[in-house]
């Protein structure tokens, strides 16, 4: 239903149907934003982020193969514009060393109280494939082979990835006691 | 350390995804081996975390600053389709050099003389609106589209499949061909039935198309996929002509329709 109404309102988009449009951004900016935030955890990169995944999936509509779902196709747009991303401020980072130590006292811990901050921060260790096979799987709830689509990899090396990827967060959160 | 397959299967638990002979495995393997029971209870425990994440409302202006980017970066496709064509008009002229000058004089002496005989337009004189009254109607809410009609058509090495889709003032025509690239598809219909609006493809090569009233041609047009847009006309059973081409050899042809609308 959701998919038929989803074709429907592309149909209406390349027809020159603008509020058609505005409907699909309305439908799916806040997941998209999600994805965005979980990916690069700045609100500001992620507003960035979601921008340019709308105008990429307007000027492309064209492209959208109806037989696939529009949201395996936008998500696709999502993860690879936060791919890019990311990329482009990796070197940034390497040099800034911004992101904030995962080995903090208990009492800070104790204190923070904000599982979204922790879970974030373990994030943010991760490898970025890694990283959006994570935020796909779990914020998300999108099956092997969605992600797998989405990503443009096999549904075996979903799963390898996704294993490895728990494993290393389980790591790394267990060395900041975050999971006790 | 544990087993590999064990592995596997404490993540498939925390999916879901395991039999119930699997979890009954596991959970007998789990019992035997507390590094296994502790792994499986960490990851169950991240799983839980991860998923108690709740999704964050996006900032209230984001879709006006979408829609605005959109605005100002694109134009509208109505928009994009008159610029193609009049990239593909001046593309012609660039072939035909000496047609063009011919050309641009004309136009330049039709809007001289043309001003001239209309005397001319009165600089920044602001027509009043004040004697204007009335409401605007509003647009009334886009209908979905109906699936009309859906087939298969093609020879020995190429094949294509078309699916008619439509409302009241529209009709969609999404066609798939594969095969040889030499193939040309040609679409014929009534100019009183329905008239050409947009056109797309799945790959942006090749760069072919022909428009006529009643007809749109695309030559080379094998591997690729369109969507081609039409607003309707009439509201009687709307039939569409799809043939298949190679060097102006008909391969096959097909008529598909468009049901009857309501009036």
């Amino acid at each position: 239903m959701i998919d038929d109404e989803d074709r429907s309102l592309v149909c209406r988009t390349l027809a020159g149907d603008r509020r058609a449009f505005e409907q699909i951004v309305e439908r799916y900016q806040k997941v998209i934003y999600n994805v965005a935030l979980r990916m690069r955890s700045r609100a500001e990169d992620a507003e960035d982020i979601t921008q340019s995944v709308f105008l990429k999936a307007y000027e492309s509509l064209g492209t959208y193969k109806p037989r696939y779902k529009f949201f395996s196709w936008i998500y696709r747009i999502a993860v690879n514009e936060s791919l890019n991303f990311v990329n482009r401020q990796k070197q940034h980072e390497e040099l800034d060393q911004n992101i904030p130590d995962l080995d903090p006292s208990a009492e800070q811990v104790a204190d923070e109280h904000d599982l979204t901050r922790i879970v974030d921060e373990g994030l943010m260790r991760l490898r970025v494939e890694e990283r959006a096979i994570i935020v796909l799987n779990h914020f998300h709830n999108l099956s092997y082979g969605e992600i797998g689509y989405i990503l443009d990899i096999p549904e075996k090396t979903v799963k390898s990835r996704l294993y490895s990827a728990r494993q290393l967060l389980r790591t790394r959160l267990l060395k900041g006691h975050l999971i006790q | 350390m544990i087993e590999e397959r064990y592995i596997t299967l404490i993540h498939r638990e925390v999916d879901g995804l395991n039999s119930a002979e699997e979890s009954s495995d596991l959970r007998s393997y789990l019992s035997h081996d507390a590094g296994a029971s502790d792994y499986y209870r960490d990851i169950l425990k991240l799983s839980n975390m991860l998923g108690a994440v709740p999704l964050v409302e996006p900032p209230l202006n984001l879709k006006k600053r979408i829609l605005n980017s959109i605005a100002v970066h694109l134009p509208s496709r109505r928009q994009n389709l008159v610029s193609a064509m009049a990239a593909q008009f001046v593309q012609s002229l660039r072939i035909h050099k000496s047609y063009a000058f011919v050309f641009a004089s004309g136009l330049a002496i039709g809007i001289i003389g043309f001003s001239l005989l209309d005397g001319g337009s009165p600089p920044n004189q602001r027509e009043s609106i004040s004697h204007i009254s009335g409401t605007m109607t509003r647009p009334g809410p886009f209908p979905a589209l109906m699936f009309y009609d859906q087939g298969d058509l093609g020879a020995a090495d190429v094949r294509g499949q078309v699916t008619l889709r439509g409302s009241r003032d529209l009709l969609l025509v999404e066609l798939q061909v594969k095969g040889g690239r030499d193939v040309d598809v040609a679409l014929d219909f009534a100019q009183d039935d329905v008239g050409f609006s947009s056109f797309s493809q799945q790959n942006p090569e090749p760069d072919n198309l022909r428009m006529e009233p009643n007809s749109v041609r695309v030559g080379n047009a094998g591997e690729n996929q369109y969507t081609l847009i039409f607003s309707r006309k009439s509201h009687n059973v709307v039939p569409v002509k799809v043939s298949f081409y190679r060097f102006s050899k008909l391969l096959s042809d097909r008529v598909f329709s468009a049901a009857a609308v309501s009036e």
